[in-house]
């Protein structure tokens, strides 16, 4: 039944696919820049040009550059970079894992403060309280990510010199070095996310109380803690999970400037460093990356669903 | 006040009106008067503080920064508006075609409104730049297309469950045209989500001007964009501090007071909006 | 709103200025150890040197490897791998005599035989090698190397077509740059392994995105003479070098505050002031001032019809004050340059800073005569360089309060990069990285667009002279010649010449022996980290 529905899904989000493949692949070669010029820089001339071109396999038709890379690509060979001839799967694997890392951490502080403060605004809908969570979290979406990044290391690794500026150290090398260097890009994330899904949690938790079982609940007397948390809660994170793919895409549209302002060897910079480059089997291979990731996200999200709300599980 | 709808009367809506205003002003004013010609370098007045001649200080050009940011406001606000039309535009016509039409037209708009969604926005905006070109026109093309899919989204969804109710059914009975269904039944009541869809583009497009700028392809210079204005400033972030905040500040406020007014008019179309006591 | 250029009190003109910074205690006893991390701001694009490079590459890998000769200080070319080098009279034959005991990385001991296998894998068109064309007869230049001749163990002759003056110059090229290699370079199919060569440095690790760290070499034996250029005594202190890829430059710029990076060179000028400032308060960095090589331009596309009239180039010129835009974009901290002989370089007088004078009146008046009515010149430009972008801004506020209607288009680099190749522009801001030798500059930039689009100076007079630089065996000689090159162009104005591009490096108060020069990238042995700071 589960299988015979993920077959069903993964089927349907093809055509997606492709559309971003052929999409992404015509898009890049009408963008001006020739790769192979960047390539050979500044000591130019046609023959080495016309050399680095065949090299990148830039001389052939369109239609049989494109299948040739969709050839290579379905059997898990996402090519190499133009630049330095990296391997651009694991590569990809290696940002991704960086930008992975800022963005769960951005997203769980956000959600700690978003959850309680989304469902406690909705309970004091249009009260003194609500007003100010819904305002704070208005001018928290109102700050530019980029600009609090600026902020940030111009206070605290500039001007008190308390948090490094700049670069990324893994985990396993130094847990505390890890949270220093990943502090301040997640800061900068923080609150923009934290504004969103408190908004997003607000206004499906107002939904969630206008329902009959929840006055049913009061009607019997239960405490409104309880009936905040037992019956509440839970239904109105369903609706703001089936957001996430889309929360997820705004957090990897603003890491694109936050790793670039920090530093950070992630998916972002990777991505934005080849479109400057016009590296294209890298730029090919991270934007189909980052489809994947979407369409696997919202097909998990999907599998997900019945199990979390009651009302779709029996029907 | 009583003239306003209830949900408007709330302080900080008030605020927020009366901040667009200011802003919408200023923006005006810049096209006619500024204390300083915004274009003008001047050796002598390089890297000024906020002083008596220069309320905000001056740029390394030695441009007067308040000239430069009452400009930069006409600029801002007309790119995004532009941006917001665009998105309008393409998004309702892609949206409606695929909620009333269904079928082969909603499959195919639908899969290219995933395949975009999936796409994260502003690289998508920055790859089309580069297709279209530079300028006050191709950041407008690039963004305007980019959010194209969200407002295509949200309007095809509206449109299918009005293509569902008793009036447009009955208008098909009497056998008027889909055009004119399309136009009396449909347009109509997408109205409402589509005005607070086109605040928060509005907001979104200004910060993405900005964010494209810093990543160097927003409205090129001497024309000032405030997001331009910043990403030049920001290397001068110790020396002329002035540069970054005073730019940054002002996209901070006009977020904020046009977030707002989203806030407003979402809770005035929305029929389970109880006033404040 | 109309714009109005105002020329307000004096102009700012560049002074030479005292950094007192630079030349900070120097008294420090040398220590061994350390590491010296240094920001670069992009990746390296391989470690095979002259194939897959760019500035980076080339940066790190003159650590790793070194050729037969090497730029000195001066930019005079000196003997690095070779202890002497005769050259025939006929200018043709060129016989290195190698030093004896110089050591590969992996221990083998540097004879011809190494020698002769580099040169031959050089050029190979298979290699790719990306100079290959000064080499093989195809280039401007039409020099063809004939035969590379092992005459000894430690003698190797290079046999050219034709006398060459700048044969050497180009064999020191830090773009195309010839480190002698092991085979053990390359695996048995051809391909590039890693470069083992001779250098102070071997390769260490790089991590792809990240940092690429070499290591001390313990079996270098360095030249006697003192360190000078890229050869001299080369004495590793540091036991490792750390390449750290940083992207943002102002973040780079933090992260030397903050103790994160030791140098970083070729800063933007935007921030010498408060650098300066943190120099005077704090002392905890240091700031080094150097001209450099790098020449700043405004293009003009003689074939645009516009342009094409030489009275509209002229108007131009007279347009633009030099000095003016020069003081923006330098913060006065450098003097402009019309002419592509450097500054720095040996050749340069007073002469070859004379220009059109600025003459906004007389500009009005020639771009009349030309019949211009108006029309949009567009000025292209990127924020990548943020100079360029400066530059750009200065000139067409000029160019407009001159009565043009000048409009700037920002690209991205590649964008801008494949127009100029492709000659697609009008106007455009640009820049010309480091040449040794004016010859070598004006090679870049003279020729025919038939022959190659981003040629800027289609004249055969100025393509006549330019040949004659390669067969100008004395420098009086050369200097004749490049005077009349400077003649022509303010005669003809094919290019609009603005300045050698200056730079700042900063680095941490406790690093020391660096010193910058003209090729505006560090040399990092004679470097040390005094104790305070080692040991990270």
């Amino acid at each position: 039944m589960i299988l015979k529905f993920l077959l069903k899904r993964i089927l349907a989000s093809l055509p997606t696919l492709f559309i971003v493949s052929v999409f992404v692949f015509l898009l890049l070669r009408m963008v001006p820049g020739d790769p192979a010029a960047l390539v050979v820089g500044d000591v130019a001339n046609s023959a080495e040009l016309a050399r680095v071109r065949a090299e990148m396999g830039l001389d052939k038709p369109l239609p049989a550059q494109y299948l040739l890379w969709l050839a290579d690509v379905l059997r898990g060979d996402f090519g190499y970079s133009f630049m330095n001839r990296e391997a651009v799967l694991p590569a990809l694997m290696e940002r991704f894992q960086v930008t992975v890392q800022v963005i769960a951490l951005a997203f769980l502080l956000s959600a700690a403060v978003a959850i309680p403060a989304g469902v406690f605004a909705a309970w004091r809908q249009n009260r003194r309280a609500d007003i100010a969570i819904v305002t704070s979290a208005t001018l928290l979406l109102s700050v530019p990510s980029f600009w609090m990044g600026i902020l940030l290391i111009l206070l605290f690794g500039v001007k008190l010199g308390w948090l490094p500026t700049l670069g990324f150290v893994p985990f396993q090398q130094s847990p505390t070095e890890w949270l220093l260097h990943i502090i301040m890009p997640t800061a900068a994330l923080v609150f923009v996310e934290t504004a969103i899904l408190t908004r997003l949690m607000r206004a499906s938790t107002i939904e969630v109380l206008g329902q009959e079982y929840i006055t049913y609940a009061r009607s019997k007397g239960l405490p409104e803690s309880i009936v905040l948390r037992r019956h509440t809660l839970k239904n109105a994170i369903t609706p703001t999970l089936t957001m996430l793919g889309l929360i997820l895409g705004s957090l990897l549209s603003g890491t694109v400037v936050i790793e670039t302002i920090f530093g950070l060897p992630g998916l972002g910079r990777f991505l934005i460093d080849a479109i400057y480059a016009r590296d294209y089997p890298v730029i090919q291979g991270t934007l189909l990356f980052i489809v994947l990731i979407y369409v696997a996200i919202n097909i998990v999200i999907d599998l997900l669903y019945p199990l979390l709300d009651p009302r779709v599980r029996q029907a | 006040m009583r003239f306003l709808p209830a949900p408007f009367r709330r302080p900080v809506y008030l605020l927020s009106f009366f901040g667009i205003a200011a802003l919408l002003l200023a923006a005006v004013l810049g096209a006619f008067y500024t204390p300083y010609d915004p274009l003008s370098l001047s050796v002598d007045a390089r890297l000024q503080g906020p002083s008596w001649d220069h309320w905000l200080g001056t740029d390394h050009f030695g441009r007067d920064l308040l000239s430069r940011l009452l400009v930069g406001a006409a600029v801002s606000f007309r790119v995004s508006l532009a941006t917001v039309t665009v998105a309008l535009v393409l998004g309702v016509t892609l949206g409606t075609a695929a909620g009333y039409f269904r079928g082969l037209a909603d499959r195919i708009v639908s899969s290219i409104i995933d395949a975009f969604l999936a796409m994260p926005g502003i690289l998508l905006a920055l790859a089309l730049i580069a297709v279209i070109g530079p300028g006050e026109l191709g950041v407008i093309a690039a963004l305007g297309i980019a959010y194209t899919p969200n407002v295509a989204r949200v309007v095809r969804g509206n449109v299918l469950s009005l293509r569902e109710t008793n009036f447009v059914e009955t208008a098909q009975i009497f056998g008027h045209p889909h055009w004119y269904i399309l136009w009396r039944h449909i347009v109509p009541h997408v109205g409402g989500p589509l005005t607070v869809l086109a605040s928060a583009y509005f907001a979104q497009a200004l910060l993405s001007e900005s964010v494209l700028s810093f990543l160097g392809l927003g409205v090129p210079p001497p024309h000032p964009s405030w997001g331009g204005i910043l990403a030049e400033g920001r290397r001068f972030i110790a020396d002329a501090p002035w540069l970054t905040i005073y730019p940054g500040l002002l996209i901070m406020i006009s977020l904020f007071c046009i977030n707002l007014l989203g806030d407003a008019l979402r809770d005035y179309l929305d029929p389970r909006f109880e006033p404040a006591s | 709103m109309r714009l109005a250029l105002l020329l307000s009190g004096t102009v700012a003109l560049w002074a030479p200025q005292v950094h007192a910074a630079a030349g900070a205690k120097q008294s420090q006893e040398p220590v061994f150890g350390g590491v010296i991390r240094v920001a670069i701001n992009s990746d390296i694009r391989s470690t095979n040197p002259g194939v897959r490079r760019d500035g980076n590459t080339d940066t790190v890998l003159y650590h790793i490897g070194e050729s037969l000769v090497a730029y000195r200080e001066d930019l005079s070319v000196g003997p690095l791998l070779a202890s002497r080098i005769e050259i025939s009279e006929d200018h043709r034959t060129f016989t290195f005599f190698l030093r004896q005991g110089v050591r590969f990385h992996n221990g083998a001991e540097l004879t011809s035989e190494q020698v002769k296998w580099t040169w031959d894998r050089l050029l190979d068109p298979e290699t790719g090698f990306r100079c290959l064309d000064y080499y093989d007869g195809s280039g401007a230049s039409g020099l063809k190397i004939e035969s590379v001749d092992i005459l000894g163990r430690y003698k190797i002759a290079f046999r050219l077509n034709k006398p060459s003056a700048l044969f050497l110059d180009r064999m020191a090229s830090i773009p195309c740059q010839t480190p002698i290699l092991h085979p053990e370079s390359v695996a048995p199919d051809g391909s590039w392994r890693r470069p083992v060569a001779t250098g102070p440095y071997r390769l260490g690790e790089w991590d792809r995105g990240k940092s690429v760290t070499l290591l001390r070499f313990d079996g270098y034996v360095p030249r006697s003479e003192p360190r000078n250029g890229l050869t001299g005594k080369k004495i590793a202190y540091a036991d490792r070098l750390v390449f750290q890829v940083t992207p943002d430059r102002i973040i780079a710029k933090s992260s030397v505050y903050a103790g994160n990076i030791d140098l970083l060179f070729a800063m933007p000028l935007s921030a010498h002031n408060e650098v300066q400032r943190r120099v005077e308060q704090r002392g905890d960095v240091k700031i080094y001032h150097q001209d450099t090589l790098d020449w700043t331009v405004l293009l003009m596309q003689t074939k645009d019809p516009l342009l094409s009239d030489v009275r509209m180039r002229r108007a131009i010129a007279h347009a633009i004050s030099t000095e003016m835009v020069t003081t923006f974009a330098t913060y006065g901290l450098a003097p402009p340059n019309p002419s592509a002989i450097a500054r720095a370089t040996r050749f340069w007088r007073p002469y070859y800073g004379q220009w059109l004078s600025y003459d906004p009146e007389l500009a009005r008046e020639l771009a009349r005569e030309a019949g211009y009515e108006g029309q949009v010149l567009t000025i292209q430009a990127n924020r990548k360089f943020s100079y360029m972008l400066d530059n750009a801004v200065a000139i067409q506020a000029m160019l407009n309060a001159a009565g043009f209607n000048a409009r700037i288009e920002v690209y991205d680099w590649a964008t801008q990069l494949t127009r100029f190749l492709n000659g697609d522009f009008q106007l455009s801001s640009f820049g010309y990285s480091a040449r040794s030798h004016p010859a070598l500059l004006y090679g870049n930039f003279t020729g025919s667009k038939e022959v190659r689009e981003s040629y800027q100076w289609d004249d055969p007079l100025a393509i006549r002279l330019i040949e004659k630089l390669e067969t100008a065996f004395t420098d009086a000689e050369t200097r004749k010649i490049l005077d009349r090159l400077h003649r022509e162009m303010i005669r003809q104005v094919p290019i609009i010449g603005l300045y050698n591009d200056h730079v700042i490096d900063i680095s941490r108060a406790n690093l020391h022996g660096y010193e910058p020069w003209a090729f505006g990238r560090p040399r990092l042995w004679g470097v040390w980290i005094s104790h305070a700071g080692a040991g990270r």
